[in-house]
């Protein structure tokens, strides 16, 4: 497994009108890491993944993925980036292959590589075939979500971003999709997990930075995989509440 | 294959698992123009003196109410097709993954722009070119020659002028359901946009009909122009940066 940082914030700021909501936030994400970002409400984690995604500008400072600046990275090299957000984001008429089709021919996959590579992440997922001949809106939240990870992995990306990707899911299928995150991560890819649930959290990542508001505290880092016990964690949001 | 046409293709797609919605649009159509026909064989067969009007006069009132009525509803029911088709990516959490696809902008707004006009158009050509046929056989030669098939000046303006400002006004309901904050807002003002340009549009296409054939070729050409330069300034206008 490489060791080498494929996502890199450095001094990212995000400032909606008079609301501050993030503050000089610096992350490393190696290859083979998962980092939770943990925190209250509000506290700035789906925006600072989707500033990592490139899909919201930081006020100031700057992302790169893998050397490339985040908010021109879609355009220049698609697919590099795997997002899965608590809104499945799919089209309820289309069937589940219907939706993978259209995702993985958009970011340059041939019909071929989309059915091939589905097939495989479907079957991980235990999305069976005739699920994926029904239509996405027919499906539980759980499918739903199975499904999403399945179209963030078509490409391959190299970092894989999920934004409270188990909400509302029951903890088998949470789990079922955690598993596949592990994996994901062991195989080299950089995982950034946005998650209200500490037990995941401490289960799979390396890294754990809690979110407060406006401002980052790294509760644990270092390379090995060795994390608080989720009191302390519950204890630091708890401090964090009402900043 | 191109990202627009992906786009396109897919809300093909939707649109055609929707079979109430395609009716609704095709009867639409069918029922202004059967309307039409009717008026136009009764005008023909009334006696001015009996009912003391001129009744070549409403005939050709009629086929003026056809082509018009017919381009309001194309343009209302396209521009709502694309207004809606861009606020349920953004409202069903779809954009941020086709922006990472990526999807550039001016590919976002074509691909929803040719999606709205596609399968409508297709109804159109079909639906509205047989009844204007069967409106053209009832007036017999006899009523406005010139706005009724199989006349060039009818031809341009129903298969090149008609689907180019149609797309226009689908371009501008696209963009401001990109940019309203909230359904509510985008409706209402999509509703607004749509009433008043198209009854602008439909009048200006109607009229443009009985026109000489280089002013309907310079409406025509005006129509796919403004087309092109409302997305080019589009893509300025939808943000990439979701956080706005």
């Amino acid at each position: 497994m490489s060791s080498s940082v494929v996502i890199t914030a450095r001094a990212v700021s995000r400032r909606f009108g008079d609301a501050q909501v993030l503050r000089d936030v610096d992350v490393d994400v190696c290859a083979g890491q998962v980092l939770g970002l943990i925190g209250p409400n509000g506290g700035g984690k789906s925006t600072l993944l989707l500033i990592l995604a490139g899909l919201v500008r930081p006020s100031t400072g700057e992302v790169r993925i893998e050397g490339l600046l985040a908010h021109d990275l879609a355009l220049q090299a698609a697919g590099r980036v795997g997002l899965v957000t608590a809104e499945p984001g799919l089209y309820p008429l289309l069937t589940g292959w219907e939706n993978l089709d259209f995702f993985g021919q958009l970011l340059g996959l041939t019909l071929a590589t989309v059915r091939e590579r589905g097939a495989a992440l479907a079957e991980r997922l235990s999305l069976t075939a005739r699920e994926l001949d029904r239509p996405a809106g027919s499906y539980s939240s759980g499918m739903r979500q199975k499904l999403s990870l399945v179209r963030a992995l078509l490409s391959t990306p190299r970092a894989l971003l999920l934004d409270e990707a188990t909400a509302n899911l029951d903890p088998t299928v949470a789990w079922t999709l955690y598993d596949a995150i592990r994996e994901q991560a062991d195989a080299g890819v950089a995982v950034v997990l946005c998650t209200h649930d500490l037990h995941a959290a401490e289960s799979l990542c390396e890294r754990i930075i809690a979110l407060r508001t406006q401002v980052v505290a790294r509760v644990e880092q270092g390379g090995q995989r060795v994390v608080p016990r989720p009191s302390p964690l519950l204890a630091y949001l708890g401090q964090g509440r009402g900043e | 294959m191109s990202r627009v046409w992906l786009i396109a293709r897919r809300e093909w797609r939707e649109q055609s698992r929707q079979p109430v919605m395609l009716a609704v649009i095709g009867g639409t159509f069918a029922l202004i123009l059967s309307l039409c026909a009717l008026g136009l064989w009764a005008s023909l067969r009334l006696d001015p003196e009996d009912v003391g009007l001129d009744t070549l006069s409403v005939a050709v009132g009629v086929v003026n109410l056809a082509n018009w009525l017919l381009f309001t509803q194309l343009m209302g029911i396209v521009a709502v097709l694309a207004g809606h088709a861009m606020l349920h990516d953004r409202l069903s959490g779809v954009l941020p993954f086709l922006l990472l696809a990526p999807v550039r902008r001016w590919e976002l707004l074509a691909g929803k722009v040719l999606g709205a006009l596609g399968l409508v158009l297709a109804m159109y050509f079909a639906v509205c070119g047989v009844g204007f046929v069967g409106l053209a056989w009832v007036a017999d030669g006899r009523v406005a020659p010139e706005r009724l098939p199989p006349s060039a000046g009818w031809a341009v303006t129903f298969f090149i002028a008609g689907p180019g400002w149609t797309a226009l006004l689908a371009v501008v309901c696209a963009l401001v359901s990109s940019l309203a904050r909230d359904v509510r807002t985008a409706q209402q003002v999509v509703w607004g946009v749509v009433l008043t340009t198209s009854l602008g549009g439909a009048t200006l296409l109607a009229a443009a009909v009985t026109q000489p054939l280089w002013v309907q070729a310079l409406v025509a050409a005006t129509g796919w122009l403004c087309v092109v330069v409302a997305i080019a300034a589009g893509q300025e206008v939808i943000s990439r940066d979701l956080g706005r």
